[in-house]
């Protein structure tokens, strides 16, 4: 019998290696008409899938994968095809039934059914990285815009999904130094060192921060002159260190030398003096937190002793400090200085920047002077404001416009009988209003280097007016060691009573010391 | 005076005698030439002749003169000039007609002698033109010489026999009246030739009365074999068998007893059928001693079918092998073969059981091979090659060979043999063309066939030439050629159809045998091969003619035609009329359904007869008893449906383990819809020992064309329980499981890689990271770690990057880092590190890495700079600034760094390093550091532009971060409001 239905008798299963995707996409069951195609913009791209139908998605939560499932055996083509046709897949893969397109960058994935197929929609997310680099920029922006809480806002919702971030804990610590809280940036800092301790800039900001605590010595020549009036030599010694915690002790001393041809003694005789006075403060400083600080202060001069409190807040934008002072050392009348006079006061202080191109400040103070025996030697009710702006430009020089109100209004003063029928003052204090406006010049001329310069006209309220101008020289070769010069000329006193010009020169240096940090040899 | 007068005269009488005695100038000529003084005497005569002397002697002279310069031209001009002037001079034109044969003026000659004849009409210089126009080729005017000659009182028979000759081509009928005359003038002393030629044209023009009345009674006065062996010959070569055998038995060399008319008498009587007489005709001159051994095959065939098997056996036994000739040994085999005289071979092979000698072996071979021992027949013909050298023999022995179907080695054979038909006797001419063709050396065949047209132009080397040509890929030309032969001969029969198959013309070749069918001279054995040959068409192209149907029908209603005849009877009628060859199928089925239900099915399936068929095998499957036609039984099932109730047989056989039963179990449950019967099926097939993986790959393959996915998997997954990491199985598994794999999987890879040896590690890992499986990985990985593992660690560390995992991967790199990480492993920990940021590692393991490649300083100065490693940055970007064509961002950094330490100038120089680098190359990277590099050196309005018009949003917050650097807060302000809209 010949077998001849044999011949189509080729059943058979089809050869094909599971191993060999070539050849699964060849064997059984493998439609012909898989194709791919895709339409790309911007941030979207269709993939259009034809011949094939999908059975699910299985998209990773990163968004930078998704894997695809077929009801049917896919074509290991489609994944050549996708690599070379797409732009927003960077690599793509088949299993028997599975496609794994792995994505540029994050993205979303949908679906819509076609008549032979389905289109995966891929849209690419904005980058995370991206978002949180412009974070962290704006930050910055606004930690350098001195708008700290709106710094911190921000940066509290990235530490709170991140809170392992180097980074941002680093920003973190520099927001705190931003905002003067240099002992929490310190802390912060050193922690930082502790994983990077070979961050030589890391080291140096801890450095810069922890000198703004350190213990150091300050000291300080002025001289000044009011023409027609009296010259004065003063010059300062100060000190302070943490001793504990947030308390710092501070301890000044003063010293002034005073040139006068004709002076009131509190006798009431009139002639010149020449001679010196000195005093000295000690500070307990109490770093309050959130910005605020308390200050206990005890005042001595000869024969005096006296105390004060402050209270202060300050941020970068701003400050309020409310102080009052018993029988504080007074040196602002060359009577006063002469006769180791004090005074007693209630000072408010505020000052804020707005969107750093204004800047206001306002003082009102209410003194008490005492003189000799006269305790209520004169009342005076001070009110200094000001107003400056910031030109527009867009330069490291910065160029401010300014106008200040600088007036005293003597509410009080305490008159002596001369003994030939009149009266004296103890203090020549008299109401005084000065009226201010300059333009200032500042830069950061290099990293250890900033000068202003601003000039400017005032007059007062007798009709008088002069030139104002003032230099200041900053110079900061290292951390631990500051240097500032300054100069000021004024064509009208300030000083009530006076008619001749002012002027003064001084010079700073201070010298801070900071323990070294340690630093580890990464190698 | 008077004197002077006697002196006068003598001296006149003097000059007059001189005169007269002195010689002329031709007398001169020829005294030269009697002197042999042949130069002057030619110049003697050419002054003569050239003064215009036209005389014979003159002209004869001096042509004789040139002759024997060598110079026939001039000869022959100065007698054409002279025959000119006497055109009479007969002995002239003679002389002329010589000169140019001696010189071979063919045609000059010709016309010399054309001019003579005009002259002379002499016969025989006409038969000299005759001669000369034959050699010229002119056969007109050798045809019109001859028909004069014939013509002509002096006409001869040779005449008549060359006219007639020519004329056959051009006119037959004038040939014929031409030896007719011949026949009629020269009764006695016509030549073989003549008669033989005679004989052709009045063959051709069926004219049997007049070699009934010429050529018998020529014939019979021929007493010499010779005569009657070239009428009968001829008379073969025009189909005239029964002319032949008539012509034979009257000739006279028969009637003389000659032996060898006998032999011709008895295989004409042979050819006609006639094997008693032939064979009483031989046996009778075999008894007396004169059988020629030419005699011999007709005396063995006709003894064979006469049923003289022993005396034919006697006489070959008488003759031995080594005296008969192979091609006899050969065809002595084969007539027995073909008269299925099986007896007769099997006492042929026990005479020759002990064959000692070539020719014995080849005969012995034969048999063997007629018996269908092959591999005893290839033996014995090693055996007779072996020790034949002889072209005959080896040539026979070659045609043996082609008959065993070693066609390469019967070409061998062939080719040392029989290279080219120069080396092949006229007699073995035949059987190497017979050879050549059976082994497609078509060049060889048809040189061969062409030797032997001409050696033997007759039929057989007609059809051997036309084979030759179909085999060349001239089948068309064969096709003529067969065509032109009217008798149909098995021979012919061969090669038209093996010319047509050849050619392709399958309408043709199913033309000729529907034709054959019907054909009056078709025998039953004829058709039954006809019908064996139309059911190898897988369908017949034509529309069949009733009388076909018919004809096999008449054939069918016939009781001896039974068997394979029958069979392939009912086949064709099936297919021509189905309707009509339905009941033959069915009886044939019932009496014999081993060999029949297949016919009854196939014409059951033609008539659509579809639940008949099924019906038919339902109730027979278990009726039979051969097991292949049960197998038969049911592959008929498949091809016509399967049904249900095939499938026990179908699981049955496919259990046994045979594969192709296997595929059609398969293939049933699949058409069926038994989809979890087939799965189940597979699924234990599959797990059957001894399975090779690649069949194991297919049946998974099988199983998830059926759907069945989570089957396949687990089928995979036993296949790799024990696999290695790379083998083929686990590779399987993971692409059935896709590059990312189910839980189970990833914890299968996660369980396999923990208790992998040691050697399968690193691979196990690769594969979890390949299939993102990277807890696992880090899990396992971190498991296996030990210090300084230059293995395990690179991975881990890739893992832990990948994971942003940081502490981990410090954690390891704190381990790492003091062992001295090989530059490999270096490579890989500091991408690791730097992808975590992880700069100081990073950096340390960059310049480890540094130690290859030079490039990677600026990775390592890149993450001391982000590490704030200031010192150590500038030590490294420095080198990587002084690298040719740095890197600008290494260049930027170490401009950073320096500006950090206060190193403003140097740093202002390399920012316009850095800018010009960066701005060589495009990217993202350069356009970062050449934003940078602006901003840092104040020029921000490039900066600005640069940030805008990139499309890329990390750029404008790098362009906004700079700007805070650079104190420009207002404008960085700005930068960032704008992107955050974005």
């Amino acid at each position: 019998m010949q077998p001849r239905f044999a011949v189509t008798f080729t059943v058979g299963i089809v050869v094909s290696n599971l191993g060999v995707p070539g050849a699964m996409a060849a064997g059984p069951g493998v439609p012909g008409t898989q194709t791919v195609a895709i339409t790309q913009h911007k941030d979207t791209a269709a993939i259009v899938f034809q011949g094939v139908t999908m059975t699910s998605l299985d998209p990773t939560q990163d968004g930078m994968e998704v894997t695809v499932h077929f009801s049917a055996p896919i074509q290991t083509s489609i994944a050549a095809e996708l690599e070379r046709i797409s732009g927003c897949i960077a690599a793509a893969s088949t299993g028997y039934d599975t496609l794994l397109l792995r994505t540029q960058a994050p993205a979303k994935f949908d679906v819509t059914r076609l008549a032979d197929g389905f289109a995966l929609n891929v849209t690419t997310l904005p980058e995370m990285g991206n978002r949180r680099k412009l974070a962290t920029v704006e930050i910055r922006r606004r930690m350098l815009s001195d708008d700290i809480d709106g710094a911190r806002d921000m940066l509290f919702q990235l530490r709170t999904s991140q809170p392992d971030d180097a980074d941002l804990y680093r920003l973190e610590a520099d927001i705190d130094a931003a905002d003067k809280d240099y002992r929490a940036a310190a802390q912060k800092y050193e922690y930082l060192l502790r994983a990077t301790p070979g961050d030589e800039g890391l080291q140096e900001t801890l450095r810069a921060s922890q000198a703004e605590f350190a213990p150091r010595v300050e000291f300080g020549l002025e001289a000044a002159e009011i023409k027609k009036a009296d010259r004065q030599l003063r010059s300062f010694l100060e000190t302070s260190s943490n001793i504990a915690g947030g308390l710092s002790l501070r301890g000044r001393l003063d010293y002034i030398e005073l040139d006068d041809n004709l002076i009131q003694f509190t006798d009431g005789t009139v002639g010149p003096f020449s001679g010196d006075r000195y005093s000295a403060e000690i500070d307990a400083i109490y770093d309050l937190t959130m910005r605020w600080q308390g200050i206990v202060s005890l005042f001595g001069a000869d024969d005096t002793i006296g105390a004060g409190a402050l209270l202060r807040y300050a941020d970068p934008s701003g400050s309020f400090s409310l102080s009052a002072a018993y029988h504080q050392p007074s040196w602002d009348y060359p009577e006063s200085i002469v006769a180791n006079g004090t005074f007693d006061s209630a000072i408010l202080n505020i000052s804020r920047s707005f969107a750093d191109t204004w800047y206001f400040n306002l003082g009102v103070a209410a003194r008490r002077y005492s003189l000799a025996d006269e305790n209520d030697a004169a009342i005076s009710t001070a009110i200094n404001a000001g107003l400056r702006w910031a030109l527009p430009i867009e330069s490291p020089t910065k160029i401010t416009l300014g106008y200040a109100f600088d007036g005293e209004y003597a509410e009080r003063i305490s008159l002596k009988p001369d003994g030939i029928g009149g009266f004296y003052a103890l203090l020549p204090l008299g109401d005084r209003v000065i009226h201010t406006a300059d333009l200032r010049i500042a830069e950061q001329l290099s990293q250890t280097l900033y000068t202003s310069l601003s000039g400017g006209y005032a007059y007062d309220m007798n009709g008088e007016g002069g030139v104002v101008a003032a230099a200041e020289l900053a110079y900061n070769p290292t951390i631990d060691l500051r240097i500032a010069l300054n100069a000021y000329y004024s064509g009208i006193a300030d000083r009530a009573g006076e008619s001749g010009s002012y002027s003064h020169a001084g010079l700073t240096v201070t010298r801070i010391f900071t323990s070294p940090v340690e630093s580890s040899d990464a190698k | 005076m008077k004197r002077w007068i006697p002196v006068t005269i003598v001296a006149i009488a003097a000059i007059g005698f001189g005169a007269a005695i002195v010689p002329t100038g031709l007398e001169q000529a020829f005294m030269s030439l009697r002197d042999k003084q042949y130069t002057q005497a030619t110049q003697d005569f050419e002054a003569r002749w050239n003064s215009g002397e036209r005389s014979r002697e003159v002209a004869n002279a001096l042509s004789e003169l040139y002759v024997r310069e060598g110079n026939p031209a001039k000869a022959s001009e100065i007698l054409t000039l002279y025959v000119g002037k006497h055109p009479d001079d007969q002995p002239a034109l003679e002389r002329l007609a010589e000169i140019f044969r001696d010189d071979q003026q063919r045609d000059k000659f010709i016309s010399t002698l054309e001019t003579l004849w005009k002259k002379s009409h002499n016969t025989e210089l006409l038969r000299s033109l005759e001669k000369l126009y034959e050699l010229a080729g002119r056969e007109e005017d050798r045809l019109n010489a001859l028909k004069t000659l014939v013509a002509s009182p002096a006409a001869q028979l040779n005449d008549y026999e060359t006219l007639g000759s020519m004329l056959t081509a051009r006119d037959p009928k004038a040939a014929i009246l031409i030896y007719l005359d011949a026949f009629k003038k020269w009764p006695g002393n016509i030549g073989t030739d003549t008669a033989q030629a005679f004989t052709a044209l009045a063959a051709e023009g069926e004219r049997g009365d007049l070699i009934k009345s010429h050529i018998f009674a020529w014939v019979r006065s021929q007493t010499g074999y010779n005569a009657i062996e070239a009428v009968a010959a001829t008379l073969v070569s025009k189909h005239l068998d029964a002319l032949a055998l008539a012509a034979t038995l009257t000739s006279g060399a028969l009637a003389k007893s000659d032996p060898m008319a006998t032999v011709l008498a008895a295989r004409f009587e042979a050819k006609a059928l006639q094997h008693a007489s032939s064979f009483a005709r031989l046996e009778k001159l075999r008894l007396a001693g004169n059988l020629p051994p030419k005699g011999d095959d007709v005396y063995i065939e006709s003894a064979i079918l006469t049923q003289h098997r022993d005396l034919a056996l006697a006489h070959v036994e008488a003759r031995g092998a080594e005296s008969l000739p192979y091609w006899l040994q050969s065809w002595i085999v084969s007539k027995a073969h073909e008269a299925n005289d099986t007896d007769f071979l099997q006492a042929l092979r026990k005479k020759f059981s002990q064959p000692n000698s070539a020719p014995q072996n080849f005969l012995l071979a034969r048999v063997e091979l007629a018996l269908g021992e092959r591999s005893l027949a290839v033996t014995l013909a090693e055996k007779a090659e072996a020790s034949e050298h002889d072209s005959s023999a080896g040539i026979a022995i070659a045609s043996l060979f082609a008959d065993m179907g070693d066609t390469a080695r019967a070409n061998q054979l062939l080719r040392r043999y029989a290279p080219d038909p120069e080396h092949v006797q006229i007699d073995d001419l035949a059987q190497a063309t017979i050879v050549a063709i059976a082994v497609k050396d078509a060049h060889l065949a048809l040189s061969m066939s062409q030797a032997l047209r001409e050696a033997r132009p007759e039929q057989a080397s007609e059809i051997l030439h036309a084979r030759a040509l179909g085999l060349n890929g001239h089948g068309k030309q064969a096709l003529e050629i067969l065509d032109d032969i009217e008798a149909w001969t098995d021979a012919k029969e061969l090669a038209v159809f093996e010319v047509l198959k050849g050619i392709g013309e399958v309408r043709d070749l199913q033309f000729r045998l529907l034709q054959r069918m019907i054909a009056e001279d078709a025998t039953p054995l004829q058709r039954t091969n006809y019908t064996f040959m139309l059911n190898d068409f897988a369908k017949l192209d034509l529309a069949v003619s009733r009388d076909v149907a018919d004809q096999i029908a008449d054939d069918l209603d016939q009781p001896e035609i039974q068997g394979a005849s029958r069979l392939s009877r009912i086949e064709l009628l099936g297919k021509i009329n189905p309707r009509q060859a339905l009941p033959y199928a069915r009886d044939a089925a019932e009496n014999n359904p081993d060999q029949s239900a297949y016919l009854l099915l196939l014409i059951y399936k033609r008539l659509s007869m579809k639940e008949e068929a099924v019906a038919y095998l339902t109730g027979a499957i278990d009726d039979v008893d051969n097991e292949k036609t049960r197998l038969d039984f049911l592959h008929e099932w498949i091809n016509l449906g399967i049904t249900k109730a095939a499938l026990p047989y179908l699981r049955a056989l496919a259990a046994n383990g045979d594969r192709q039963w296997f595929y059609a179990y398969d293939e049933a449950l699949a058409k069926l819809g038994e989809r979890d019967t087939r799965i189940a099926f597979l699924a234990d097939y599959s797990r059957r020992t001894g399975l090779d993986p690649m069949f194991k790959s297919q049946l998974a393959s099988e199983i998830l064309e059926s759907g069945a996915k989570e089957v396949a998997i687990e089928l995979m997954r036993e296949e790799a329980t024990n696999a290695a990491p790379n083998s083929h199985a686990v590779e399987q598994l993971l692409y059935l499981w896709g590059p990312r794999p189910p839980s189970d999987g990833v914890e299968w890879i996660a369980a396999r890689a923990r208790h992998s040896p040691v050697s399968e590690r690193n691979q196990w890992l690769d594969r979890l990271a390949q299939v993102g499986a990277l807890d696992a990985l880090i899990a396992t990985a971190s498991d296996w770690y030990v210090e300084g593992d230059r293995g395990v660690a690179p991975k881990l560390a890739a893992a832990l990057a990948s994971q942003k995992s940081r502490q981990q991967l410090q954690v390891l790199l704190t381990k790492e880092l003091p062992l001295g990480t090989d530059v490999s492993s270096s490579t890989i920990l500091a991408n690791a590190a730097e992808d975590v940021g992880l700069s100081h590692e990073a950096s340390i393991l960059f310049e480890r890495a540094a130690a290859n490649n030079s490039k990677l300083i600026a990775a390592a100065g890149r993450n001391a700079a982000y590490a704030g490693e200031q010192t150590r940055a500038i030590a490294l970007l420095q080198k990587a600034a002084a690298l040719p064509d740095p890197e600008p961002e290494a260049v930027f950094l170490l401009a950073e760094a320096l500006r950090n330490t206060r190193n403003a100038n140097e740093a202002q120089r390399l920012y316009l390093i850095s800018l010009s680098q960066s701005r060589k190359s495009a990217g993202f990277q350069n356009r970062r550091i050449e934003l940078l590099s602006l901003v840092r050196l104040g020029r921000l309005a490039e900066a600005e532009n640069l940030a805008t018009s990139s499309n890329e949003p990390s750029l404008r917050i790098e362009y906004a971060s700079a700007l805070l650097d650079a104190g420009q807060v207002r404008r960085a302000a700005s930068v960032i409001s704008r992107q955050s809209a974005h």
